[in-house]
């Protein structure tokens, strides 16, 4: 399945986000000022790409570690 | 088919499949299904062109080959490991299987779903180790663009999730 995992900008510096994800922390780098701490982001090729929607994040989060997905 | 007929010569036909398949990585990793050290050897033949078995690419993605073997029957191709069927698949089928909800696709929030569309982009930017692309209907977004280190402002290229993966053919 080609679906991304989300994870929760916890720390920014300059521009470098720290990226929590449920097993790991991960750094990524940030090319707009638009993301905040606490925003739900997909990081790919260690670039912050797209911001994600609480709720969507959240509830494909679940799906994810329950199975359903 | 001028660019990428070169390009993908040079590529491995795993490592093509690959970075198309490689962000679904992330997901196949936090479900578990992979460890670390295969994660990082995907990665690896992903972006840098290193050999990587088929076996553990079939085991790995195992819906995206169950959706290959469909669409090399529809082009009544016996075999799903050729250039022709995984950019048939990617290029061309991938999108419609999301919105027809195929697997997980249905219950997958929509914004998951549209970074999953294979789209053709144009770049307008260019910078350090990514492109800016418009795409659709006046879309933009960011994308890592070391698969494309070739790759100019105003070329056509094909992007998946995050990724410039290759110059579009004409």
């Amino acid at each position: 399945m080609c679906l991304s995992y989300p994870g929760k900008i916890i720390k920014i510096s300059k521009d470098l986000a720290t990226i929590d994800y449920t097993s790991e922390k991960r750094k990524a780098k940030l090319i707009s000022k638009k993301f905040k701490i606490g925003d739900y982001v997909i990081v790919q090729g260690k670039i912050v790409i797209e911001k994600v929607d609480k709720k969507s994040a959240e509830k494909w989060l679940e799906m994810i570690h329950t199975g359903k997905a | 088919m001028i660019k990428s007929t070169k390009g993908s010569s040079k590529l491995s036909l795993e490592s093509y499949f690959l970075r198309y398949a490689f962000p679904c990585t992330y997901v196949i990793k936090q479900r578990g299904e992979v460890g670390q050290k295969t994660f990082d050897l995907l990665e690896q033949a992903a972006l840098r062109n290193k050999p990587v078995k088929r076996e553990l690419l079939e085991k790995t993605y195992k819906k995206a080959f169950e959706r290959m073997k469909r669409v090399a029957a529809s082009m009544k191709k016996r075999n799903f490991w050729s250039f022709e069927v995984v950019k048939e698949y990617f290029t061309r089928r991938h999108n419609k299987m999301i919105d027809d909800g195929d697997g997980s696709y249905a219950i997958a929030p929509k914004v998951f779903r549209e970074l999953c569309k294979v789209h053709l982009a144009e770049i307008i930017d260019s910078k350090d180790g990514f492109f800016i692309v418009k795409y659709g209907k006046g879309k933009t977004r960011v994308v890592a663009s070391h698969y494309l280190p070739q790759a100019n402002i105003g070329d056509k290229i094909m992007i998946h999730h995050g990724y410039a993966v290759e110059i579009a053919e004409d």
